[in-house]
């Protein structure tokens, strides 16, 4: 498994709010050539999902593994196995989409002489074209949202975790972005996607879970939910849930 | 580790040298800003100086002996003036058509009076005063000559037994230093404030903004790495900043001396040739200003030699160093730019009134301020442009400042690493903040410590201090009761948060309770060594402390002695205790984190409200302790008994047995400091046993 999540559960520690678990106690897996669904509602506890296996965040308790690094023993390995990217990822606006990506390129570790094979390549890829050699607060937001793409993809990772990585885009950039998802689907990588975009997820997930308040309340491959829940959509089962687990009353650890 | 910080650094400073602004208060500030300012300074001094020569004064006179106006028309060096006698001079000098009117009344007993009348209010008629009074003395000295020579026979010795001289004795350097140093060691400190604060707040807050951040973290780089490539980039364009500050500060002054002393020289020749019968008996500097008195005249040099030059950088690095820290610290607890902007623009403000006390007539270096961030470094400056500092105060203001520059990086790196600072989301501000349901029930944070903080401290400086010099007695009753303990109260029932829990009011054990007694005795004779240690570093101390101090006699002659034994143990023990060991230790605690951190700063605070920075060491000492001992034992009551027997033992050291406790200039005797610390570990032992209420308890804060 790319990545194997066991009881991750987070509480922020605030004395002045009523202890509420962020993420509470959530199990999934995902295969390498997978691309699976966090779907949930704002506040649902998808971006404390998504930074906690990043290592941005520190777990409460629960353990995680990405690409076969522990996230507790060797955080430093599972940052070298990930691209991230979120809605809210930006780019430096004084500095130019190659200097960006050599930057992060020589974070990654890679030599000169890699760094810039891998950015001609991927620039190529991407057709940046004339726009690689201008400073980014000249660019338009869908080019600056391609070189933060680029950005994450400069060390060839093999787990992808996106954060809602089209909120908010113009739907010609959205589409640039989905495109490259599936992409990096083909190419064998293992991707974690959370979205709140029904169309999203029912046109890229291979399975999802819902999560809601920190829980997950369904998973599975999408097919097998739909049949599961009596041929209801993507979207219907969104909102069966949803609103089962509203009239549940709260119960933290 | 380097090489990932060497990369952070470089992108950062590409960044920043891109960017116009940092550009602009980096380079062209300092370049443009010192030569702009005195090219314009000198324009307007030449130009006043041209225009005083070119124009001609007008001088009404009425009833004057002929030969004055003629005096007045022929003496006059370098000015031009023209006396007229017209009819009505008062009303000429009011409107401006004369700048001075000399008015001459006849008499023999009296003698003659001459009265210059002159405006304040006008700069021409005060010049012109002030140039007409040398004359007019020069006349009257001509008519004492005049009659000497006549009446007596005699020459104007008799008038002058002896000649009145002022030479100083410090070179023209020293001389310069004194008067150039106090202004550009001003400006050099708080120029090197504004270099960091830019490139601090693109750097953190900026980032955070940006959201490029998150994926600088999420990159394989340790978090301390990515510190120390922010703040190297911050350091190095404050210290650019501040070097081409120092050379063109250093540039344009010299220049500027060297034109005013060209000034200076023509026009003391001219006065000297003028001026001095006899020019071979006056000596090079020295020249007559007035009858009889002979003064040296100034001559403005800045000579900063290499040496003195690579002191003020050896000072200006870790100062620069220390800015940046402080910045780079405030920028990353800030959540947006805009945050950043707030909390900065304090600090420089905070500066301000540290360096000044560098300006202070009298403010001279020694052990005490050396200490002091910001007023050590100018205080040293003042002194390497007077030609030298000693090395003592150099080593105390460069070893400080480099402490508090690491405590500050130090500061930086954990806020790096707490993931709530790093992503934290704003909270909602309301102004019905009593309101705010969600502290209902909750235990109170920093802000409401904050607050409490606030509110003692006005109100303690407003209405407390005033009523404590009218009344003692009823001023420190109220003080302690209604502004500590009924502030506190207050903002509990608006909050809505338990008093019991929030003031840790669990009963105590008895064992807590003998621990409570030796920790109070333990803690006050530490304090008072602390004490002792002060007066050995500050010699000068314990004068000041009588003086500032309160004076807590007259007590006794505005209640009985019992009422004083409790308005001086027992209030105080209960008040402040509430405050700072109830109130503010338990809103810093959060959780099991950091309790120490919120042990210091809640001493810190208690140390403060004392209103007293000689005091500050004795009651921060003992603040720890008694901090200590609430945060061991989870109860107020053991904060409350070692406090009140800290104030018995105050109270009655003057009768006790031991001279030294009463007399701060001795030392402990080595069998009582032994004891202290025996005292404290005791009680420390005592008091973390059976810990209230309930050791199990989440929500009981823990020392660990």
């Amino acid at each position: 498994m790319s990545i194997s999540v066991e009881k991750l559960y987070k509480v922020f520690q605030d004395p002045q709010q009523p202890e509420v678990a962020a993420v509470d106690r959530i199990e999934f897996q995902v295969r390498a050539g997978e691309i699976f669904g966090l779907l949930g509602p704002n506040g649902a506890g998808k971006t404390t999902t998504l930074r906690m296996l990043a290592t941005l965040l520190r777990p409460t308790s629960g353990s995680a593994s990405i690409a076969g690094h522990d996230l507790w023993k060797n955080p430093s390995h599972v940052r070298r196995s990930i691209g991230y990217l979120s809605a809210d990822s930006g780019v430096y606006d004084r500095l130019t989409p190659r200097e960006i990506v050599e930057h992060f390129g020589q974070l990654y570790g890679l030599s000169r002489s890699q760094v810039r094979d891998r950015t001609e390549e991927l620039f190529e890829h991407f057709s940046m074209g004339a726009h690689s050699d201008r400073l980014c607060m000249h660019l338009s937001s869908g080019i600056r949202q391609k070189v933060s793409i680029i950005r994450s993809l400069v060390h060839s990772p093999p787990v992808l975790l996106l954060d809602e990585p089209t909120r908010s885009l113009d739907i010609l950039v959205a589409r640039t972005v989905t495109d490259f998802i599936r992409q990096a689907r083909q190419r064998g990588s293992c991707i974690l996607l959370s979205t709140h975009d029904m169309n999203e997820a029912s046109s890229l997930c291979d399975s999802f879970a819902i999560l809601h308040r920190g829980r997950i309340l369904a998973q599975g491959a999408t097919h097998e939910l739909e049949t599961r829940f009596g041929g209801k959509s993507l979207e219907q089962l969104f909102f069966h849930t949803i609103e089962h687990d509203r009239g549940v009353p709260r119960v933290s650890k | 580790m380097f090489r990932n910080s060497w990369i952070v650094f470089r992108r950062e400073l590409l960044e920043t040298v891109r960017d116009r602004r940092t550009l602009f208060v980096m380079f062209i500030l300092p370049v443009v800003l010192y030569p702009l300012l005195l090219l314009g300074l000198s324009q307007i001094l030449v130009h006043q100086k041209l225009s005083i020569k070119k124009t001609t004064t007008s001088i009404a006179l009425s009833g004057a002996p002929e030969d004055l106006a003629i005096h007045l028309q022929t003496q006059s060096r370098g000015h031009s003036f023209q006396t007229l006698d017209i009819p009505n001079p008062r009303q000429a000098l009011a409107e401006g058509t004369v700048s001075i009117w000399i008015s001459w009344q006849e008499g023999d007993d009296p003698p003659p009076q001459l009265t210059i009348h002159y405006s304040g209010t006008r700069e021409d008629s005060r010049l012109a005063q002030k140039q007409v009074v040398s004359l007019v003395k020069e006349y009257r000295r001509q008519k004492v000559v005049h009659r000497l020579q006549n009446e007596l026979g005699t020459d104007e010795s008799l008038l002058r037994p002896f000649q009145i001289a002022r030479q100083n004795i410090e070179s023209s350097e020293r001389q310069a230093g004194f008067m150039l140093g106090r202004v550009l060691s001003l400006l050099l400190v708080l120029m090197s404030v504004f270099f960091p604060f830019y490139p601090a707040i693109d750097s953190a807050a900026g980032e955070k903004e940006r959201g490029t951040l998150e994926t600088l973290l999420v990159s394989p780089v340790k978090r301390r790495e990515i510190v120390t490539g922010k703040y190297a980039s911050i350091f190095t364009i404050a210290m650019v900043g501040s070097l081409l500050n120092l050379a063109s500060m250093g540039l344009t002054f010299t220049h500027f001396t060297h034109l005013v002393n060209v000034m200076k020289q023509e026009a003391q020749n001219s006065a000297i040739l003028e001026s001095s019968p006899d020019p071979t008996t006056s000596s090079e500097k020295t020249t007559p200003v007035e009858d009889g008195i002979v003064e040296e005249y100034m001559q403005i040099r800045l000579d900063l030699t290499p040496a003195i030059l690579l002191q003020i950088l050896l000072i200006l690095t870790p100062l620069c160093g220390l800015l940046s820290a402080v910045s780079l610290a405030l920028s990353t607890y800030a959540r947006s730019y805009k945050e950043a902007q707030y909390y900065l623009t304090p600090l420089s403000l905070a500066v301000l009134p540290l360096a000044l006390i560098g300006l202070i007539p009298g403010a001279e270096l020694d052990g005490f301020n050396a200490l002091i961030p910001i007023t050590g470094p100018v205080l040293l400056f003042q002194s390497l442009f007077l030609g030298s500092a000693p090395p003592l105060f150099f080593g105390l203001v460069l070893g400080s400042t480099i402490f508090y520059g690491a405590l500050s990086l130090h500061i930086t790196r954990k806020l790096f690493e707490d993931e709530e600072i790093l992503f934290r989301e704003g909270t909602l501000w309301t102004w019905r903040f009593w309101q705010y349901s969600p502290h209902r029930g909750k235990a109170p944070g920093p802000s409401q410590a904050l607050l409490l903080l606030g509110m003692a401290f006005l109100s303690l400086w407003y209405v407390g201090q005033p009523l404590q010099l009218h009344h003692l007695a009823w001023g420190i009753a109220f003080s302690q009761i209604v502004l500590f303990l009924g502030g506190t109260l207050a903002i509990c029932h608006l909050y809505r948060f338990p008093i019991k829990k929030t003031l840790s009011l669990y009963r105590p054990r008895a064992i807590h309770l003998l621990g409570s007694l030796l920790l109070g005795i333990g803690g006050f004779l530490i304090g008072r060594q602390v004490l002792h240690g002060q007066i050995l570093l500050f010699p000068q101390m314990p004068e000041m402390m009588h003086q500032m101090g309160s004076d807590f006699s007259i007590l006794f002659e505005q209640v009985p002695p019992f009422g004083v034994l409790i308005l001086l143990t027992i209030v105080p023990a209960i008040c402040e205790e509430t405050v700072f060991r109830g109130f503010i230790l338990n809103s810093l605690v959060d959780k099991n984190r950091r309790p120490l951190a919120a042990l210091f700063l809640s001493a810190a605070t208690f140390a403060f409200l004392h209103l007293s920075l000689i005091r500050f060491p004795f009651t921060f000492t003992l603040g720890v302790f008694l901090g200590l001992g609430v945060l061991l034992s989870g109860s107020l009551y053991v904060g409350i008994v070692a406090h009140f027997i800290s104030n018995v033992l105050a109270l009655a050291s003057p009768h006790l047995p031991i001279d030294s406790l009463d007399n701060p200039n001795l030392s402990l005797p080595t069998w009582l400091l032994f004891l202290a610390v025996i005292l404290i570990l005791v009680s420390t032992f005592l008091l973390k046993s059976d810990k209230r209420p309930d050791p199990t308890d989440p929500s009981c804060p823990k020392l660990t």
